[in-house]
């Protein structure tokens, strides 16, 4: 700053000073006209002047004494205070000194942590601190520090607590950064303590390497809730707010800005989820070695906090697993609906990833797993998927007792009074069902949960009254797929529907008593709603010739059918979304209006039974839905969707009023099913987890796989081999879908794209030049390394792109001619790598092309009946310059992938997509498929063949299934 | 700062054991919980190294006015010194320039703090010399406002103006700077 200018600065800060407060504004408007940061600069001084900052009110000696006097241990060893013997002292924290002390009652040594007298003197204080200490006195976590007593002797305040021997992560971190396990591992535990803590209404709000403290064994010890109430932190960038901090500690408190979440910055109110904002903060320093938001001054790092989004991890470490970029990347929204809506679920996915870190073939789950309903699922998950053989009556009973555990750890509610919509504060069990669960449905008195089975020979239906886990099957297994699962006429019956040989569905009722068993429909195409009593029920009735939707309702016996209401294309309704309202006049459907699929192709749409009269909610869109539930009371709908990315399905809500919609969920795995009962307080939903790792297969041996990922890979979606023998796939790096390379044993691993397109299905050109993708619904290529991305057709809705053999041009499939819920023909076409005019190549409905070795045939899914939804699937291959099909292949098992080239090019290979997941081939020449493969355990996700056809690249893991009841909390 | 090197390394000489003391003295006094307040007696402090220097007839000060600013001074140097010499062990350095015990203990928060505040009173003082002095007098001698203002011969109201603008200017820097952290 040059003289001139501090003299400017005090010679108007002066004259500011001498005018009325109210003029001081106008009176700096006008002298720093043009100059907004001079003018700024003024009021930041005249701020802190008029705040009366602390700042050295105290001279220095007498700081210092005071220091000395906390610093110094024989003072205050050998005294007593109340029942406590201090023998030594720890250290100093935020409100005074801690020192190791001995309970004389108990005989056990404890942490006392003394007021410092520079808040002693101050009664407000004092009262403050014992409310606060009283309150967090109340937890009882294994995670948090353990608050024996509050208490004033001699006119000392104190807190006796646990004593914790460990370090600090602060102390840890100034070795360096901390092992990514190790990290997962602190972070899950301070999760678990935040969920347990804001479960009792306490927000930390300081959470801070500082606070975190590990022990040598591993367990982790949260300090200070609720303690940072106390300080009166300043709250916001706006100088001389720093009251009632000590004089002497602007640096303590200052320096706790790096943790501040943006509300907490801008001086807002904070509730659980700025907890969870300050644990990202601390788990990406952990990893980093540095804070996520940095600037040279505290207004910097403010306005980073505020505006600027973290660099993504994997740039600053290669290594870290993209589970935890998306997990720490979502703790660290700027805006807390997008963050875990919960610590709870926060720890959950740290959980997960942490299992999946340590022990990614690991039978055993250890003692602690079975604590949580979930961690039954992941090692489900991780686990070799064996037949069951697992007796009934025996899990049954681990069952009864694991849920009561878990409904005691997991049941808990968190207060925030500034929000009245339902579910903004929630709680979530998991329902333990010893064997592998589907789908559920919640009765409407929230008595009773009823639950579709997979049982080797088909899928059955039990029923268990809610608190007694006595489960009782109410349908045998049957074969065919079953959905649809609903309570109905007051729970009385249970509804659900089967697949049929061609695709369709039948809808069955059955009572809840196991009698009564009744197949109301058959050929039905969509979702179904019952009326309230019970009587009536809604489908739609899709005819994909006509390109029309019919919205009907039919009497349970059938009889009574008329058509409520019709869409044409353009106009659809979605075939999975339907629901009755209580009052039994209204319908509601997910449905829109789009020549083709779009990210907003749903919303919320009423129909009046009386007369079809359509009512459409815009305010909010969403690219898919699968479930829509309207309780009787509460007032508003609750579904599950997606607003974009195909794996991403979480619930809403949405006001039948005026169509606001809200998040209920907002976590890393994906919803369905979902219903919800009368009172509209408890949902039920399945919730879905995958975990996908890559392997290498010299081969295709399964003896040989090697896992070449470790929690590695999420959201996969396509892989390929460039000719360097690399891995190129397609997986979630932070929030949105990108492209990865990695050699064949998993070194080297690289992201090549970034930015929020998500990038999907990734193939190499024979000559390593080119990568090429689909994004926005358009074919993209891009140069190896991932420079140059460039846009290569501008269809609407192209995908599965695959590149000649001679790299020249990419063929793909065209799904310009289809349209949500009413679908249409998939189309093969091809464009220059250059881009420009795509051609058609052949007028069947096929998708998926797949070139052959030798670059002359084309393999692709073929559709005999035009529409993807409604026809057989067969395989076809085709000359690769177009025409009609050369040979079909019709007799393929159901439950494949589609099929691709074996390495020789005399077979299509598929994979089963069941567990266990393994490759099949079916020579051209004819024949029976024959396996390729020897997998005993987990799906296959996506696979392919070297170029020179020696290694097998494949995407394993498994999609594990739960029932979660979500609770609202009491309004 | 040249001038404690020079001429007045005999105040720096004596300052260092009272200071010693004083602070001991302090820091007993917070020990057995007394309420201290504003009970330091500073000047008498320096008050003392004064008569010291009077009484061994050494001295070419001008006066008391220019040995309270030179006091206030090298206080200042010896204890940011202090700060400094704290953070260097802390780096594993071996600097003990300071021939203080090592009973003085900076606490590396305060170290920092300390340090901060010293790079920025520098500051201030190429800019605003006087400001830079009456802070000096004022926290690190732990002058008042009537001392002050009687040393540098300057009216009371124009001290204690000067002091909180001092005050406000330096809290507005130090807030920069924290956000680096300790």
């Amino acid at each position: 700053m040059t003289p001139e200018r501090y003299q400017r600065i005090n010679a108007l800060a002066d004259a500011a000073l001498e005018l009325p407060a109210e003029k001081r504004a106008a009176f700096l408007d006008e002298a720093c006209a043009g100059d907004a940061e001079l003018r700024a600069q003024i009021v930041e001084l005249l701020a802190a002047q008029a705040g009366n900052d602390p700042l050295l009110d105290v001279p220095l000696l007498d700081v210092l004494a005071q220091d000395i006097a906390g610093t110094r241990p024989a003072d205050l060893a050998g005294t007593r205070i109340h029942h406590y013997d201090v023998i030594s002292r720890l250290g100093s924290g935020g409100i005074g000194e801690v020192w190791l002390a001995r309970d004389v009652h108990l005989a056990r040594d404890v942490a006392l942590k003394l007021l410092s007298p520079v808040y002693a003197a101050d009664p407000w204080h004092t009262r403050r601190f014992q409310q606060e200490a009283r309150a967090a006195s109340t937890l009882n976590h294994p995670n948090i520090v353990t608050i024996y007593e509050i208490g004033s002797a001699d006119g000392v305040d104190f807190i006796a607590q646990e004593l914790v021997s460990g370090n600090t992560v602060r102390l840890l971190l100034s070795g360096g950064r901390l092992p990514v396990s190790m990290v997962v591992d602190i972070g899950a535990q301070v999760a678990a303590a935040l969920a347990a803590a804001h479960g009792a209404g306490i927000v930390h709000r300081d959470i801070k390497p500082e606070n975190v403290m590990v022990r040598p064994d591993g367990l982790v010890k949260v300090l200070d809730f609720g303690l940072a109430r106390f300080l009166e932190r300043p709250s916001t960038v706006a100088a001389g707010e720093s009251k009632n901090v000590s004089a002497t500690r602007p640096g303590i408190v200052l320096g706790t800005v790096k943790y501040m979440s943006p509300e907490q910055a801008r001086g807002l109110t904070v509730d659980a989820r700025s907890d969870i904002f300050s644990l990202g903060v601390v788990l990406y320093e952990m990893l980093a070695g540095a804070a996520p938001f940095a600037g040279d001054t505290t207004s910097d790092v403010l306005a980073a906090i505020l505006s600027q989004d973290a660099a993504p991890l994997s740039r600053v470490l290669p290594d870290t697993p993209p589970a935890l970029e998306a997990i720490v990347a979502k703790c660290l929204c700027k805006t807390p609906a997008d963050r875990y809506a919960s610590a709870h679920n926060l720890r959950l996915d740290l959980e997960r990833l942490l299992r999946r870190l340590e022990a990614p073939n690991q039978r055993t789950p250890s003692s602690n797993e079975l604590l949580l309903a979930r961690d039954a699922r992941t090692q489900r998950l991780t686990a070799a998927v064996a037949p069951r053989q697992f007796t009934w009556r025996g899990a049954t009973a681990i069952a009864i007792a694991v849920l009561l555990l878990v409904t005691a750890l997991m049941v808990y509610r968190l207060r925030k009074p500034d929000s009245g919509a339902p579910f903004a504060n929630m709680g979530m069990t998991a329902l333990i069902i010893p064997g592998e669960v589907t789908s559920g449905a919640i009765s409407g008195d929230g008595a009773w949960v009823a639950y579709l089975l997979n049982e080797g020979r088909g899928q059955s239906i039990w029923i268990r009254q809610l608190g007694t886990s006595r489960d009782t099957r109410i349908v045998d297994a049957e074969d065919g797929r079953h959905s649809g699962l609903a309570f109905v006429s007051g729970g009385a019956y249970l509804v659900y529907r089967r697949s049929m040989a061609n695709g369709q569905f039948a809808l069955y009722r059955v009572a809840v008593t196991g009698g009564a068993f009744a197949r109301l429909k058959t050929n039905l195409g969509s979702a179904v709603a019952f009326s309230p009593d019970g009587a009536r029920y809604a489908y739609l009735q899709i005819d994909p010739a006509r390109r029309e939707s019919r919205l009907m309702v039919a009497a349970v016996d059938g009889s009574g059918e008329r058509t409520i209401d019709v869409r044409r294309r353009p106009r659809y309704f979605s075939r999975y979304a339907l629901a009755w309202s209580p009052d039994g006049r209204y319908l509601a459907c997910m449905a829109g209006n789009a020549e083709s699929f779009t990210p907003d192709a749903f919303h919320l749409t009423t129909i009046r039974v009386a007369d079809g009269q359509e009512r459409e909610f815009r305010a909010h869109s969403w690219a898919a839905v699968n479930a829509l539930a309207w309780p009787a009371q509460g007032g508003r709908l609750y579904f599950v969707a997606s607003e974009g990315r195909e794996d991403d399905f979480q619930i809403w809500s949405v006001s039948p009023d005026n169509g606001a919609a809200l998040r209920v969920t907002n976590d890393l795995t994906n919803y369905a099913g979902l219903s919800v009962t009368s009172d509209g307080r408890t949902m039920l939903a399945t919730e879905a987890v995958s975990s996908y790792e890559l392997w290498v297969a010299p081969g295709g041996e399964a003896g040989r796989a090697a896992q070449v990922t470790s929690g590695g890979v999420r959201s996969f979606n396509g892989l390929a081999w460039a000719p360097d023998g690399h891995i190129v796939y397609s997986a979630l790096a932070g929030r949105y879908q990108n492209i990865w390379t990695m050699d064949a044993s998993g070194g080297d691993l690289r992201q090549l794209t970034t930015g929020p397109d998500n990038k999907y299905e990734v193939a190499v050109t024979p000559d390593g030049r080119y990568v090429v993708y689909h994004s926005h619904g358009a074919i993209w290529r891009m140069d190896r390394d991932g420079s140059h991305q460039q846009r290569l057709t501008w269809g609407r809705d192209d995908v599965h792109p695959e590149p000649s053999a001679e790299g020249k041009s990419v063929y793909y499939a065209s799904f310009r001619d289809w349209a949500p819920g009413m679908g249409g023909h998939p189309t093969l076409m091809r464009v220059s790598i250059d881009g420009g005019q795509p051609t058609v190549i052949s007028d069947i409905a096929a998708s998926i092309p797949r070139v052959s070795p030798d670059g002359r045939l084309i393999a692709c899914e073929y559709f005999p009946d035009l529409d993807p939804q409604f026809s057989a699937d067969y395989a076809a291959v085709l000359n690769a310059d177009g025409g009609e099909p050369t040979r079909v292949f019709d007799k393929l098992p159901s439950g494949r992938s589609s099929v691709s080239w074996a390495p020789e090019g005399d077979a299509l290979e598929f994979a089963t997509t069941g567990v266990p997941g393994n490759l099949w081939r079916v020579p051209l020449s004819g024949g029976p498929a024959q396996p390729v493969t020897s997998f005993r355990d987990n799906q296959i996700f996506g696979y392919a063949w070297s170029r020179d056809g020696k290694k097998l690249a494949l995407c394993r893991g498994g999609t594990t299934r739960d029932l979660v009841l979500i609770h609202g909390s009491g309004e | 700062m040249v001038a404690w090197r020079n001429g007045d390394e005999k105040a720096f000489e004596l300052l260092v054991p009272i200071i010693y003391d004083e602070l001991h003295r302090l820091a007993r006094r917070y020990m057995q919980r007394e309420r201290v307040g504003h009970t330091l007696q500073t000047t008498a402090l320096v008050n003392e190294a004064y008569m010291q220097l009077v009484r061994q007839r050494e001295s070419n000060w001008q006066g008391r006015a220019h040995f309270f600013a030179a006091s206030a001074q090298a206080m200042r140097h010896i204890l940011v010194d202090m700060a400094r010499g704290r953070n260097r062990q802390r780096r594993g350095g071996n600097v003990a320039h300071v021939a203080l015990d090592d009973a003085v203990v900076f606490t590396p928060e305060r170290a920092s703090e300390l340090m901060a505040l010293d790079d920025a009173l520098t500051a201030l003082a190429e800019l605003d010399p006087r400001k830079s002095r009456i802070v000096e007098m004022r926290w690190f001698a732990g002058l008042t406002i009537e001392e002050t203002a009687e040393v540098l011969n300057l009216s009371h109201a124009t001290v204690e103006r000067e002091w909180q603008r001092a005050r406000a200017w330096l809290a507005v820097e130090l807030r920069k700077g924290a956000a680096e952290g300790p």
